[in-house]
């Protein structure tokens, strides 16, 4: 089945000040979406939404996953669900390991699936080398003392792990030196497929000369002002978003 | 140690100041030969109390408060736990001395020595340039109060407690000794017993004053105790800024000054208190000081203490209401032979209060700096935030610092942090700013400046000329630091 | 206590009881502490007089149940009998009891023991009234790897004191487990001493899981020469009430000093951990770090103090504390302190009494991982990463397994 994210008029307010105001956005299996905009226009905010940080108040609309309404679930039942958020500055967990988390994680999210923990370390020790990650951070604690580009690293890592249908990447470029932007660019075209589909966050069109997005949006003011392709984000790149009325 | 340096402008002019500087001690550890018109003589017992109740024909209930309190004072023992105590003279003290009948609201009234002394100090310069009203006080009685007309108008009351007493005594007796209890400690006791002085602010409901309000204390007399009682009340959604600086005459006998200040900062309200104390060497200084902060208020104490042979001082913030916040900064200078035990309290009381403390200390031969804290968070202060940091700079190899901090929390969603270090002057910094042309004094006055940054940007600009210069007497005095 | 000097005659009436008589006196002089008057001073660990008696009185009783010891001790403590493995008894090396050692290392007693009477309060009495513990000597240059697991009957009360020598460039790692059997609520006091030779190394990993009625009164002391580095690892888990004082007396220039402290604070546990370093010596250091996990109705409070001497130039001196206060009526406190009498040195203290913090939960909840299960593993992460610094299995093992153990009740009274 193909999977896909239905956003509906979405609407979250943040200590009571409205930033979402109205978001619709559809993201399938087999697309890639760049949502663009300009500082403040509520972009990881949405991410934030979209995965339930606790702090977002969902003031009106929907989120629906393949069906199922995702709008009052926890974290967690939505990452079961198939979604997955990379965190633009994700926190450090001090004395959680890495590999215990992330067995923890893919247990949880495809308890089906009986691998061994050897296996599992296998797995993951083969795209630890493809995202750029030494071994030896296998042992160490999550996030912490790393660099920021590994810990875009890490987050590319977790994608590729825990196989998520819906992938949400905020401002992922952000942090990474030209080698390491083509090794994650890499990593994220090997695993886009039919059944996965994709929404880069990102505020310069950098990203998105690596991966190509066939679908453009940009968010002013807490709603998707214009819909477009690659064209729209080459635009930005050389007139700004001052030409985008709401 | 890490040193920020400041790129601030002002701070640049106040280091220009310091090197241009040439105080010496005379500036303000002189004394004038004024003799007191009225003094109950030494020691204390029921019949000094009743005395000065007496002559300031005050009504029945404070004669009777007074001499409860004296009660409690004799009732409680001299506090061990804290720096020696046993100089303080209690029978050779004389713990009251008037000046004259005088308490003038225009400095041509007030007696010429003391106005001479208060010019030397430069209080009427202060006055006309920055402030909106003051009071000077001289040994145990204020000379003058003025307050601007426009603060008057909108119903401000800014005078000397005593005559506060005599205009307003409703007023007076909802506040006096409620934040500060007669029984809160045998020093604020012995206020309540004895006081005589000290200022009395009211702010009425939503007025803002944007200059701040300043008294000047001053002790003259020899082996003299300075009991002064202060009553700042900011009501709801109004604004002020209080500030006090003190000073005394260098005499061999010690003196002891214990004061009580109460404030009470009410819903909305924003309250700072800024003092800065340079008692000379031969003052213990006791007080008490202690704020009640209500819904959303907010109040900061914002300290300098410079002078005094032994200081204990620990200002407390009561967050009683929800959102309530302080702030607390304060520097103490330790310089040779005197002991510095001061720091801070915070009571989280209600949800969602939040403080935060910055103490620096600086010790100079053998002074010695103790930072010495409370922080409480009560059950029920949900989400309640604080975070504690103390610093102390060593300057001499037999320079002292302690650090005790005490932190009580019984509210799982509070969150505290406390941090403290001890360093001195790095060599290698030293090293860095002399290649670029300072001298070692220049650069070593430039690190501990640095230091006390985070504090003295927020100590008004005069005070923080004087504070600059002090500490660079007190380091100059040694001859090459570091 | 008037007619304990009596007892001292009959009863314990041995070759130290000269030793024995001036830690009583010393007893006797110092000031029970009362610090009410003061605003940051307070005690809330206090072991009253009346138990101090029990403890003094107490007597070693039989015991109907059997020791069940780990598979790996290779000294083994079961009330007043000690056995130990031969493989450990060789080069030299002496394991016995202290009553012993009076006989047998008389030279070593006088020269160790006898000087040192202690320094607190309670650390005199059991000085004075110690029944029994251990006597380890290990010579100069050796290497000895000690597992020590010492099981006392839970309803007994006694004093024990333990004195372990090592020489200079010994090489010893200590691993001190003690547990009880039954569930009496017997008080047990004990000292434990350590004298390290010039360039020795000691790592010391202790446990104290009691059953939860015992009081659990600990001191230990390391004396540690020139260039001797000691790494001392301690678990504190069982017990109703447990005063643990642990303080290094530096004298040794170069002298090396680091902790690594995690306790667990349940039910009506109420536990003051004390971590402290006095040094002298020039270029001496000392690291402490102690977390703390606070739940149920229990308390914890964490002391240490950093003290640095006049002679103790470049000496650096850091202590940390952390404690998750994980319940609604728990109670968490810190009391770090640093008395610097040197400019020359560097010194430092942190604490923080905080939750777990809730934006790590969100991050594991985000990966789809359970709320309670997040829970446990940031806290299970926050205590384990100290005690893995000690490489010892077993011990990270039982930290783990602790941490979890904590279980659902432990998170449910958050938010």
């Amino acid at each position: 089945m193909v999977p896909e994210l239905k956003i509906k008029d979405l609407k979250a307010s943040v200590e009571d000040k409205e930033i979402l105001k109205g978001v619709n956005l559809t993201v399938k299996g087999g697309e890639m979406h760049a949502l663009m905009g300009p500082n403040g226009a509520g972009k990881s905010t949405l991410g934030n939404v979209l995965i339930g940080h606790p702090n977002y108040k969902i003031t009106g609309g929907s989120i629906v996953l393949d069906g199922i309404d995702l709008t009052d679930k926890t974290p967690e039942e939505r990452a079961r669900a198939g979604l997955f958020l990379a965190f633009q500055s994700p926190v450090a967990v001090v004395g959680v390991k890495l590999s215990t988390f992330l067995r923890t994680a893919y247990r949880q999210t495809h308890p089906e699936d009986k691998v061994t923990l050897t296996e599992f370390y296998d797995r993951m020790k083969v795209h630890m080398k493809k995202v750029g990650l030494d071994e030896s951070f296998m042992s160490r604690s999550v996030n912490d003392g790393f660099s920021g580009g590994e810990r875009k690293r890490f987050e590319i890592l977790q994608m590729v792990m825990l196989r998520p249908k819906i992938i949400i990447l905020d401002e992922i470029d952000s942090g990474l030196d030209v080698d390491a932007l083509k090794l994650v660019a890499d990593e994220i075209r090997d695993y886009y497929s039919e059944n996965v589909g994709f929404l880069i966050i990102t505020h310069y069109q950098r990203i998105l000369k690596n991966i190509e997005p066939q679908f453009v949006h940009v968010l002013k003011d807490g709603k998707i002002a214009v819909d477009g392709d690659n064209k729209l984000s080459l635009r930005i790149e050389e007139e700004g978003y001052d030409w985008i009325k709401n | 140690m890490e040193v920020e340096y400041s790129k601030d402008a002002e701070m640049e002019k106040l280091l220009e100041d310091l090197k241009n500087s040439n105080v010496k001690k005379e500036d303000w550890e002189f004394h004038d030969n004024y003799k007191p018109v009225y003094s109950t003589g030494n020691g204390l017992n029921r019949k000094v109390v009743e005395e000065i109740s007496e002559i300031k024909k005050e009504p029945d209930w404070m004669r009777r408060f007074r001499l409860k309190a004296l009660e409690i004072f004799e009732s409680k023992p001299v506090p061990t736990w804290g720096p020696d105590l046993s100089g303080i003279d209690w029978e050779n003290t004389n713990y009251y001395n008037r000046p004259d009948e005088v308490n003038a609201n225009n400095w041509d009234d007030v007696p010429d020595e003391i106005k001479e002394t208060f010019n030397k100090l430069g209080v009427p310069e202060m006055e006309q340039k920055y402030l909106a009203g003051s009071v000077a006080q001289y040994d145990s009685e204020g000379v003058y109060h003025s307050l601007k007309k426009v603060w008057e108008d909108k119903g401000v009351v800014f005078m000397d407690l005593d005559s506060a007493l005599r205009e307003h005594p409703d007023l007076v007796k909802d506040y006096f000794c409620k934040a500060v209890p007669a029984t809160d400690n045998k020093f604020a006791a012995l206020n309540a017993a004895v006081w005589s002085g000290g200022s009395f602010l009211y702010v009425p409901k939503g007025v803002k004053i944007d200059m701040p309000l300043q008294t000047y204390f001053r002790m003259n007399g020899e082996a003299t105790g300075q009991f002064e009682h202060t009553i700042v009340v900011a009501d709801e959604g109004s604004k002020v800024h209080y500030i006090e600086g003190c000073t005394a005459p260098r005499y061999d006998k010690n003196s002891l000054h214990s004061a009580i200040v109460e404030i009470y900062v009410k819903k909305n309200a924003q309250a700072r208190y800024t003092s800065v104390q340079n008692w000379s060497k031969s003052v213990y200084n006791m007080p008490t000081k202690r704020a009640w902060v209500d819904e959303n208020a907010n109040m900061e104490w914002v300290g300098g203490s410079l002078g005094s042979k032994v200081t204990m001082l620990y200002p407390s913030s009561y967050l009683r209401g929800p959102y309530a916040t302080t702030h607390n900064l304060n520097v103490s200078l330790a310089g040779p032979g005197t002991v510095k035990d001061t720091g801070a309290k915070a009571l989280h009381l209600a949800p969602h209060t939040s403080s935060r403390i910055i103490a620096k200390s600086i010790s100079i031969e053998d002074g010695k700096a103790i930072y010495r804290g409370l922080l409480r968070m009560n059950k029920g202060a949900e989400h309640s935030r604080s975070h504690v940091q103390c610093d102390a700079l060593l300057i001499n190899d037999n320079s002292t610092s302690y650090t005790y901090p005490h932190d009580e929390i019984y509210e799982p969603t509070a969150t505290f942090g406390h941090e403290a270090t001890v360093g001195r002057i790095g060599t290698e910094e030293l090293t860095y700013l002399r290649s670029r042309g300072l001298s070692e004094d220049e650069a070593s006055s430039m690190i501990v400046l640095g230091f006390l940054d985070d504090v003295m940007k927020e100590i008004p600009m005069e005070f923080a000329v004087e504070m600059n210069r002090l500490i660079k007497l007190e380091m100059n005095k040694l001859g090459a630091v570091g | 206590m008037e007619s304990y000097p009596e007892t001292l005659k009959t009863r314990l009436n041995d070759e130290a009881y000269e030793y024995r008589r001036d830690a009583f006196l010393a007893f006797l002089k110092s000031p029970v502490r009362n610090y009410k008057e003061s605003p940051t001073v307070k005690d809330y660990v206090e072991i009253t007089d009346d138990e101090l008696q029990e403890m003094l009185y107490g007597e070693m009783k039989e015991s109907k149940e059997s020791p069940v010891f780990s598979e790996t001790a290779n000294l083994k403590v079961f009330n007043e009998e000690i056995t130990v493995s031969d493989e450990l008894l060789k080069e030299g090396v002496v394991v016995t009891t202290m009553e012993d050692a009076l006989k047998t290392q008389p030279e070593l007693v006088k020269k160790y023991v006898f000087p040192r009477l202690g320094k607190e309060r309670i650390e005199f009495l059991i000085n004075s009234a110690w029944r029994n513990g251990l006597f380890i000597y290990v010579p100069d240059s050796s290497k000895v790897s000690i597992r020590a697991h010492t099981i006392n009957n839970s309803s007994a009360s006694f004093a024990s004191k333990t004195v372990i020598i090592y020489g200079k460039e010994s090489k010893v790692r200590y691993t001190d487990t003690y547990s009880t059997i039954g569930q009496g609520t017997g008080i047990h006091g004990k000292n434990i001493y350590f004298f390290g030779g010039e360039s020795s190394k000691f790592d010391y990993l202790y446990l104290q899981d009691k059953s939860e009625g015992v009081r659990d009164i600990t001191f230990v002391k390391q004396y540690l020469e020139k260039f001797a580095e000691f790494q001392f690892f301690h678990i504190n888990h069982g017990s109703s009430k447990t005063l643990f004082v642990d303080e290094s007396q530096q004298t040794g220039n170069g002298s090396s000093f680091r902790v690594y402290g995690v306790n667990f604070s349940t039910g009506n546990q109420k536990m003051d951990i004390r971590d402290s370093s006095f040094q002298e010596g020039e270029e001496s250091n000392a690291d402490i770090q102690v977390r703390g996990v606070v739940t149920g109705s229990s308390s914890t409070i964490h002391r240490g103090n950093i003290d640095l001497e006049e002679k103790a130039i470049k000496a650096t001196g850091f202590y940390d504390s952390k404690i998750l206060l994980l319940s609604k009526d728990g109670f968490a406190n810190s009391k770090p302190g640093l008395e610097i009498k040197n400019a020359n040195t560097r010194s430092k203290h942190g604490s923080s009494i905080s939750n777990v913090d809730e934006e790590q939960i969100f991050y594991l909840r985000s990966r789809g991982i359970d709320d309670q299960v997040a829970r446990g593993m940031v806290t299970a992460g926050f205590v384990g990463s100290i005690i893995e610094k000690a490489n010892d299995e077993e011990f990270t093992r039982k930290v783990y397994q602790y941490a979890e153990s904590l279980g659902a009740n432990a998170f449910l009274a958050t938010n």
